[in-house]
């Protein structure tokens, strides 16, 4: 496979490769999460992974951002030697996190440049000029300020991607970032995502809004252990391949609006 | 002036009163200020628990008789064992965390208990070590306290930033491959050298009121957290001053006192809190 495979994504310029997963497999014990995921993704593509819970999903992004390691194949990242990784950052999921905790937006976004400080020393200025600058980008320059426990929930999103942007990230996963949000904070985050585009930072999701994967993303990856498929949304989502994933309790249905997913309660005690 | 401020000075006229005064000073700023860490992580069961499993390290130095050097040793060995072990535990991951806490917390006591039972004078004995006796502290052991808290506090000054991030985001941590398991056990291990500093104050039965109610208190009046410690280093201080005076005068335990006097204060936080003490609330939902 020489031409990366998201040089079919339709419409984005860069096609560099950015990670190349071969054959990834993951085993908790006896318990098979992953199983022979190949792929690749390139720099500054937007990517969803959408399946029933339990399919993979978070063991795929731990495996990615290097929190565990592979049970069997390889996952390499272009221009770094196997075992290498460029800087990725891990957007938590809005309920893991501790609100109440006493600390600013900017005192947030400001230890995303830890590693570059390093242990014992304090921010630089050009610590502090990274993190106005991220602030800037996701526009939350106004309420650096303020307690992070007073931002909408759109707002905590586009945080943890100035985050991201002051650790200079070059690849964002983010967990389920679209859940819960009304539909003015969704433009914003993707009004923000659209930047990490221009500055070819490869982002890649999890969601369960099918909706949402087949509208804002240039492929999608349908995963339920294997992986079923990877490409443009509208030949991912399938009547076949959706109940091949999620089960024969599902149904979609293609409507204006765009894709309607009826009996995702079964699709959600699948897993 | 002098009349007034009799009442006040009338106990320093106690060398072993003015003692007292600079132990609680000290141990209501070391252990308010990792005790703010202790709060925001949610482990204020583990804190009890070490406090409590360090008694068989006291009683080895109690059987043994070294006096108060022994027992600050031998409390921080098997402190920093304890924590160790519960770690380990849990690290195992067959074992929730609470329930492994609850074990070594439980079996320690006991071994502590049963240990001084075979000794002498075994009520009042174990009576100083549960409730603590800074009445009786001892120069050197000021000394101690002063030395170790230091050495606390720098080593915090020092892992500031990688102790915040573990306890707030701890992917952020590993994502930017910071030592997070070295960073949790310095963490447990400044908890448990802040307890055996802080024991003399309480003893090992409040020793958590000291660790929790001064940070408690101090949450609920700011949102940043270098206030938030500075604060309930100060509450912790105030704390110990007002219950050494109480204890004074109206003849009750010291340690109770201390105890007694910070949670008193958490109670007017917690009612009159700018913002989000209870009577805001209240007021909120009228206007």
């Amino acid at each position: 496979m020489t031409t990366p495979q998201c040089f079919l994504a339709a419409n984005h310029l860069h096609h560099d490769k950015f990670l190349s997963a071969h054959e990834l497999s993951f085993s908790y014990g006896p318990v098979t999460a992953l199983k022979d995921v190949s792929f690749e993704l390139c720099k500054g593509e937007r990517s969803a992974v959408v399946g029933p819970n339990g399919a993979g999903k978070s063991t795929l992004f731990k495996l990615i951002v290097g929190l565990l390691a592979p049970t069997r194949g390889t996952l390499s990242f272009e221009g770094y030697d196997s075992g290498q990784r460029p800087p990725i950052a891990y957007v938590p999921q809005r309920n893991d996190v501790d609100w109440r905790f006493p600390l600013s937006v900017r005192d947030v976004v400001m230890m995303g440049r830890a590693a570059h400080i390093g242990l014992f020393g304090r921010p630089s200025a050009e610590d502090r000029r990274v993190v106005e600058e991220a602030l800037v980008h996701v526009r939350l320059d106004g309420l650096a300020d303020r307690q992070i426990n007073a931002l909408s929930g759109g707002q905590q999103q586009r945080m943890f991607i100035a985050q991201a942007l002051a650790q200079q990230a070059k690849m964002v996963l983010m967990d389920e970032p679209l859940n819960g949000l009304d539909l003015k904070a969704q433009q914003d985050v993707y009004a923000v995502l659209d930047f990490l585009r221009e500055q070819e930072v490869t982002v890649f999701i999890s969601t369960h809004d099918l909706d949402q994967a087949a509208a804002h993303f240039d492929r999608v990856m349908l995963l339920n252990h294997t992986m079923q498929d990877f490409d443009v949304p509208t030949r991912v989502f399938t009547p076949d391949q959706l109940s091949a994933v999620y089960g024969a309790g599902l149904r979609l249905v293609q409507t204006d609006e765009g894709y309607l997913l009826v009996g995702d309660e079964v699709a959600h005690s699948h897993g | 002036m002098g009349n007034l401020l009799a009442p006040l000075l009338e106990p320093f006229a106690f060398p072993f009163m003015v003692r007292a005064l600079l132990a609680v000073l000290l141990i209501g700023i070391v252990s308010s200020t990792v005790g703010t860490f202790v709060v925001l992580r949610g482990m204020a069961f583990f804190g009890d628990a070490l406090a409590h499993a360090i008694l068989p390290g006291l009683a080895v130095g109690y059987l043994l008789g070294g006096g108060a050097a022994a027992f600050f040793w031998w409390g921080l060995g098997t402190a920093a064992l304890t924590a160790l072990a519960i770690g380990l535990i849990t690290e195992q991951g067959e074992v929730k965390e609470d329930t492994a806490i609850g074990i070594v917390f439980t079996g320690m006591f006991a071994l502590g208990v049963a240990m001084i039972s075979s000794g002498g004078s075994y009520a009042v004995d174990l009576a100083h070590l549960l409730f603590g006796n800074i009445l009786g502290v001892s120069t050197d052991q000021i000394w101690r306290i002063a030395l170790f808290g230091l050495i606390i506090l720098l080593t915090m000054a020092a892992f500031f930033k990688e102790l915040v991030i573990v306890a707030f985001e701890p992917i952020l941590a590993a994502t930017l491959r910071l030592p997070t398991r070295a960073l949790h056990y310095l963490q447990l291990l400044l908890i448990a050298a802040t307890i055996v500093v802080s024991l003399q104050a309480v003893g090992v039965a409040l020793m958590m009121a000291l660790l929790i109610t001064p940070p408690a208190t101090a949450s609920l009046l700011t949102t940043r957290l270098k206030p938030m410690m500075a604060l309930a280093a100060l509450v912790g201080a105030v704390s110990g001053i007002l219950g050494l005076y109480l204890s004074y005068y109206l003849g009750i335990a010291s340690g109770a006192a201390i105890v007694l006097v910070s949670t008193a204060f958490f109670i007017l936080a917690f009612f009159f809190a700018p913002q989000r003490g209870w009577l805001w609330r209240q007021r909120r939902l009228i206007a």
